[in-house]
C-alpha cells in the first residue's frame, strides 16, 4: 500500500503543488498545503478510488487553499516571487509564445488576483490541462458550469489592465 | 461613430472568443464570428490579444518541489495508519440506519388511507428531524471512544473540512428520499381533496343541470297547460 501511495505522490505531486502555487503568494505556503493534502490522502487512502484520485486531490487542494487564505487572511495580491516561476520557465521558453519571463510573472500575479472558483478552474484547465471531467468531479460542478466559469475567468484575466499593457507593449 | 447594432455585434463576438479559442463554436456561428472579426478592427485586436494571452497561460510552467518533499510527507505519515473503512463510514452507517427507519415508517404509511397518510406524513418530518439529531449525538459519543475517529472529529472542526463531499452527498440523498415520499403523500392528498371537493361537486352540479334541462325540455314538448 505504501508503495502505491508513494507512486501516487510522485504522479500527482506536480499537479497539487502547481494548483497551490498559482493560488498563493508564497512557495513555502504552497508546499505546506501540498504536504497537508498528501497526508490527508494517506488518511483517506482506503476510501479514495484510484481512478478518482486526481480529482480528489484537486478538490482537497482547492479547499485547503481556501481554508488557508481564510485562516491567514492572506491577500491574494501581487506576485512578488515570480522569479521562481521564471526560473522553472527558463528552459522551455522556446516552446511557448511568451517572450519574457517577466510576462509569466505578470500572468501569475493576475491569476492570483482572480477569485475562486475562477482561479482554480483556470489553473486546472489552462495551466495544467486537466480534463473537464476531472474538474467537474473536483469542484462538484457540471460541464456547463465549468465552461461558464472558465470563460468568465479568461475574460477577467483579459480585463487586467497591467497585463493588457504588457501585451500592448510587445506589439 | 459606431451604431447600437455594431456595438451589440461586437459584444456578441467578444462573448464568443473563448468558445472560438476552444474550437467549440458550431460551423454557422464560427463563420458569423469570423466574418464579424474580419470587418471589425476592435474585435480583431481583442481576438489577437485573447489568443496571445491564452497561449501564454497554457505555456505557464508547472511547479514541482522535488524529492525532499516526498521525504517530508513520509515523515509526517510515519507510524500512522490510514483510517479504516469502518471508521470512515461510521456516520454514513448511522445515516443509513436512519434512512432504513424512515423507509419502514413510510411503508406503514402507504398501507393507510389518504387522510391518515397526510397526518402521518407531517409527523414524519418531525420524526426525521428528531432521529437525525439523535443519530448525530450518537455518532459523537462513539467517536470519542475511538482515537482514530476522534482525530477525524478534530479535523472536521476546521471550517472547510467540517463536511466533506461524501457527507453532503449522503445528506442530499436522504433529503431527496424524504422529499420523494412527501411528494407522494402530497399527490395522494391532492387527488383525494380534488375528488371530494372539486370532482364530486362538479359532477353533482352537471347532473343537476342535465336533470333540469331534461325537465324543461319535457315541459316544452308538452306545451302550455
Amino acid at each position: 500500500m505504501q508503495n502505491e501511495y508513494r507512486q501516487a505522490i510522485e504522479q500527482y505531486r506536480q499537479k497539487v503543488v502547481t494548483l497551490a502555487r498559482y493560488s498563493l503568494r508564497s512557495a513555502a505556503d504552497a508546499e505546506d498545503i501540498a504536504q497537508e493534502v498528501f497526508v490527508k490522502l494517506w488518511h483517506h487512502w482506503p476510501s479514495v478510488d484510484a481512478d478518482r484520485r486526481l480529482a480528489w486531490l484537486m478538490r482537497v487542494t482547492h479547499n485547503a487553499v481556501i481554508d488557508f487564505t481564510r485562516r491567514r487572511k492572506t491577500k491574494l495580491g501581487v506576485f512578488d516571487e515570480a522569479a521562481e516561476v521564471e526560473e522553472q520557465a527558463g528552459d522551455d521558453d522556446q516552446h511557448g509564445a511568451v517572450e519574457t519571463a517577466a510576462i509569466r510573472g505578470d500572468i501569475a500575479a493576475a491569476i492570483r488576483e482572480l477569485d475562486d472558483p475562477f482561479r482554480s478552474i483556470l489553473v486546472m484547465r489552462d495551466v495544467q490541462g486537466l480534463a473537464y471531467a476531472d474538474i467537474e468531479v473536483s469542484l462538484e460542478m457540471n460541464a456547463s458550469q465549468v465552461k461558464v466559469y472558465l470563460h468568465r475567468a479568461r475574460r477577467k484575466l483579459r480585463q487586467n489592465a497591467q497585463l493588457r499593457q504588457r501585451f500592448d507593449d510587445l506589439d | 461613430m459606431t451604431t447600437g447594432h455594431e456595438q451589440s455585434s461586437c459584444y456578441a463576438a467578444q462573448l464568443q472568443i473563448d468558445s472560438f479559442l476552444d474550437g467549440e463554436l458550431s460551423n454557422g456561428h464560427e463563420q458569423g464570428f469570423l466574418a464579424h472579426v474580419g470587418g471589425c478592427v476592435e474585435c480583431a485586436r481583442e481576438l489577437r490579444y485573447a489568443q496571445q494571452l491564452h497561449e501564454a497561460v497554457m505555456d505557464l510552467p508547472s511547479v514541482d518541489c522535488g524529492a525532499a518533499f516526498d521525504a517530508r510527507v513520509d515523515a509526517l505519515i510515519a507510524g500512522r495508519e490510514p483510517r479504516s473503512a469502518q471508521g470512515e463510514s461510521f456516520i454514513a452507517q448511522g445515516r443509513q440506519r436512519n434512512t432504513s427507519l424512515l423507509e419502514s415508517f413510510f411503508d406503514v404509511l402507504r398501507g393507510r388511507g389518504a387522510w391518515s397518510a397526510t397526518a402521518m406524513g407531517l409527523c414524519a418530518v418531525v420524526v426525521a428531524v428528531v432521529v437525525t439529531l439523535l443519530a448525530t449525538n450518537d455518532g459523537r459519543a462513539t467517536r470519542q471512544e475511538a482515537p482514530q475517529i476522534a482525530e477525524a472529529a478534530v479535523e472536521r472542526a476546521t471550517p472547510a473540512t467540517t463536511f466533506d463531499a461524501a457527507d453532503v452527498r449522503v445528506a442530499l440523498k436522504e433529503l431527496n428520499t424524504a422529499i420523494d415520499y412527501l411528494n407522494r403523500v402530497s399527490r395522494q392528498t391532492e387527488e383525494m381533496i380534488g375528488e371530494r371537493f372539486v370532482v364530486l361537486p362538479l359532477q353533482q352540479s352537471i347532473n343537476g343541470s342535465l336533470r333540469r334541462a331534461s325537465f324543461e325540455r319535457d315541459a316544452d314538448a308538452q306545451g302550455p297547460i
